[in-house]
């Protein structure tokens, strides 16, 4: 009993303690938010201390520049200091939307243009209009805007393509992947691959869960995106069967890893990437995770774009954008660190192409002599889908639950419990909840 | 001061000094079940005000298949993992109970786990035994079986979780050990002079004197797994196949991810009835197996 009495005495101290540690902290929070407005209102604007909040997701290499810019920013003006927060993809909107319902969203906000639609409806993002711009491509430009009004601005270009390992091949001697080669040529190279391979290792992944892969070889032969922009069904069933039912032969063959290796598979996890760790030599990618694959496993990646049909299948887009929250105290400041974090040189320098091709063609022309291997072959797998490539579709709004419908759908046909006639009907099903 | 005025104001002194708990309950508790239960009948997306719908969220809830599949598994981890965290609980608590050298370092040892065992840390740690090149598939490699993800098969997934929940066997395991403490020792040296084995010993004894313990391990057992999410969260975020999407699980998607409020608000009440629903059975039942000591067994 005096060892329960023990115990459970220090489950109750910690208890309190952490319960205290919790209290001072959000207390902390809001002791550093109080002098800025009050005791300083008579500073000038210019040696105001300011914390502006800041949130972004990606990888360590996207994290580490970051820091490292936003401290250079905090040197020049030593007035300004950052709150960051910064994790992976996953989970990051969950957060991001919790915090902007309790209306303390960060000040500077990286989104994705799928969210922006959304986002924009409801009034949440500020106007960035008076920004400088003037080195961007109006084209990306635009996608950032809404209402004519800017309220996201692209951070870098980015394309969806293929990365496979050239080393891997080049030892297998297998050729690599042409400019303009199809999807026939790609699936018929897959098969010869396959024979050559150890047990437990895979060519490509299972195509049957992945929406975007999907999108790609729909759009190349020509019968638009699955979901289109309005929101409309648009899966065509012919090409759905076609694909679905050459991932179940491949799955049989083994050229595709079996449901559960495949879902144990996470895009650059140095331990359970199966393309870092040698059991998969292609992968689906946007161009902007290259440099990253590239730091895991140097001097071994090689890109291309999407496989062809009619017509071409990746597509270009921004990489992501900045907004700032209508919520935030400092939207001049935001904007004037914005403005700074696409312009200027040296933040660019730092930044490298860890959020895509810069987005500055100023920028992007000071850096290209100096870019590294990784950043040559995010430009690469951009130019190659540059030659030929689709209009992006950040998917219509409103349409953010039927992902989960459509995910349930094809990982049932992946694990064999649907046939893919039945999963076309099941899609085409859930989808008409969304139409409008 | 007569005795009769201080006789009055007892009770209001009394409710003074639990006031810091009382106000605490009504503003963090009492108040947020209050609005949930508004919710429940709005359509609300956290990012604009709540609009009034009538019961259509739970007609909706009643023609999802979401739902049903979150409500079998919960139901089927429910079922497994509470009697095999007790049966593994006592277990453990009577080997900790033998009057050996150094006891009291096995128990903290043996305790220690369970301090962080409902933590995200220990889910990771987790997810990487049971991952495809982890601890697990070291061992049945030694078997000859083939290597597997074991989060990611559809009928291993939810065992994977069921295991941890059994290994979060700690505090279950110290109330049981100062349970069996209590039985006075007189109960098994006159059950052994009558000659019973330790077997019958502990059917006949043990499991009669400790039957509030286990009762009381019970209900907190099946509430808590009831509203289970840190481990299916962490370790196979629901899936595959959503065969691992808990109920607490698939409401914390709806609320925060889909941004329903108002359709997981009546989720949490849906939920809350069960648990009571579920909680109100067993003390029914209990009046079957579970004796106090002042009970004579007269009920049966």
């Amino acid at each position: 009993m005096k060892i329960t009495l023990k115990i459970t005495s220090l489950v109750i101290a910690s208890l309190v303690l952490a319960i205290t540690a919790a209290g001072c902290s959000s207390l902390g929070v809001k002791d550093e938010g109080q002098p800025n407005e009050t005791t300083n209102a008579n500073a000038t604007a210019h040696d105001k201390p300011i914390k502006l909040r800041i949130m972004w997701w990606g990888s360590q290499a996207r994290h580490d520049a970051t820091l490292k810019i936003l401290d250079l920013y905090t040197k020049e003006h030593p007035n300004v200091t950052f709150e960051t927060q910064y994790q992976g993809f996953d989970g990051y909107l969950d957060k991001l939307t919790t915090q902007a319902a309790a209306k303390n969203a960060p000040d500077i906000i990286q989104m994705d243009a799928a969210w922006l639609a959304d986002w924009n409806g409801r009034g949440q993002l500020a106007d960035l209009s008076s920004l400088n711009t003037k080195d961007i491509d109006p084209k990306v430009l635009d996608t950032g805007k809404y209402n004519g009004k800017l309220t996201a601005v692209p951070l870098g270009f980015n394309a969806w393509g293929m990365i496979y390992d050239k080393a891997a091949l080049e030892k297998l001697g297998v050729a690599e992947p042409k400019d303009g080669y199809t999807w026939d040529d790609y699936f018929k190279m897959v098969e010869e691959i396959k024979p050559k391979l150890h047990k437990g290792q895979y060519v490509i992944k299972d195509g049957t869960t992945d929406t975007e892969q999907y999108a790609a070889f729909q759009l190349s032969k020509g019968k638009g995106w699955p979901i289109t922009a309005d929101g409309k069904f648009n899966y065509d069933k012919e090409t759905w069967l076609e694909w679905t039912k050459k991932f179940a032969q491949l799955r049989k063959e083994g050229v595709v890893p079996p449901p559960d290796v495949q879902l144990a598979d996470k895009d650059l996890d140095p331990t359970a990437d199966m393309l870092v760790n040698g059991n998969l030599l292609f992968k689906g990618l946007h161009a902007a995770q290259v440099s990253a694959y590239d730091s895991l496993k140097p001097g071994a990646i090689g890109v291309a774009a999407m496989p062809q049909g009619v017509q071409a299948g990746g597509w270009l887009k921004a990489t992501f954008y900045f907004s700032i929250s209508q919520d935030s105290q400092y939207k001049e400041e935001s904007m004037k660190f914005i403005d700074w974090f696409i312009n200027d040189q040296k933040a660019g320098e730092i930044g490298g192409t860890t959020r895509g091709i810069p987005i500055s063609n100023n920028v992007l022309e000071f850096l290209k002599p100096a870019f590294s291997i990784g950043d040559k072959l995010t430009v690469e797998m951009i130019n190659k889908t540059a030659l030929n490539s689709q209009v992006f579709n950040p998917g219509p709004p409103g349409w953010a639950d039927f992902g989960k419908e459509a995910k349930d759908i094809r990982e049932q046909l992946m694990f064999e419990k649907m046939t893919p006639e039945q999963a076309y009907d099941a899609l085409m099903k859930a989808a008409k909840k969304y139409e409008k | 001061m007569n005795h009769g005025k201080n006789h009055s104001y007892a009770p209001l002194a009394g409710y003074l000094f639990i006031s810091p708990w009382l106000i605490g309950f009504a503003i963090l508790t009492v108040w947020p079940m209050i609005q949930s239960l508004y919710y429940s009948f709005t359509d609300f997306s956290l990012l604009s005000p709540p609009r009034w719908i009538g019961m259509q969220n739970f007609k909706e809830i009643s023609e999802d298949r979401f739902f049903y599949n979150s409500l079998k598994v919960t139901f089927t981890f429910v079922i497994t993992s509470v009697p095999a965290r007790l049966v593994f609980a006592l277990f453990v608590a009577m080997l900790l109970n033998q009057k050996i050298r150094g006891i009291g370092l096995y128990r903290t040892i043996i305790y220690l786990p369970s301090l962080i065992g409902g933590s995200v840390a220990v889910a990771v740690l987790w997810k990487n035994i049971f991952g495809m090149t982890g601890f697990i598939n070291h061992i049945t490699a030694l078997f000859g079986i083939a290597p597997k993800n074991w989060i990611g098969t559809p009928g291993t997934a939810l065992g994977t979780l069921v295991t941890l929940s059994v290994w979060q066997f700690g505090s279950a395991m110290i109330i049981f050990l100062a349970g069996l403490k209590q039985i006075p020792g007189e109960l098994y040296e006159a059950s052994s002079v009558d000659g019973a084995g330790k077997l019958r010993q502990f059917f006949t004894v043990t499991l009669p004197m400790l039957s509030p313990v286990i009762f009381f391990n019970l209900i907190m057992g099946l509430i808590n797994s009831f509203q289970s999410f840190t481990a299916a969260f962490v370790i196979t975020g629901g899936g595959p196949l959503n065969s691992t999407e808990m109920y607490a699980l698939y409401l914390y998607e709806k609320a925060f991810a889909a941004l329903h409020m108002g359709y997981a608000s009546a989720l949490a009440w849906i939920l809350l009835a069960i648990v009571a629903v579920a909680t109100a059975i067993n003390f029914l039942v209990s009046k079957y197996w579970v004796f106090y000591e002042n009970d004579t067994g007269g009920n049966r």
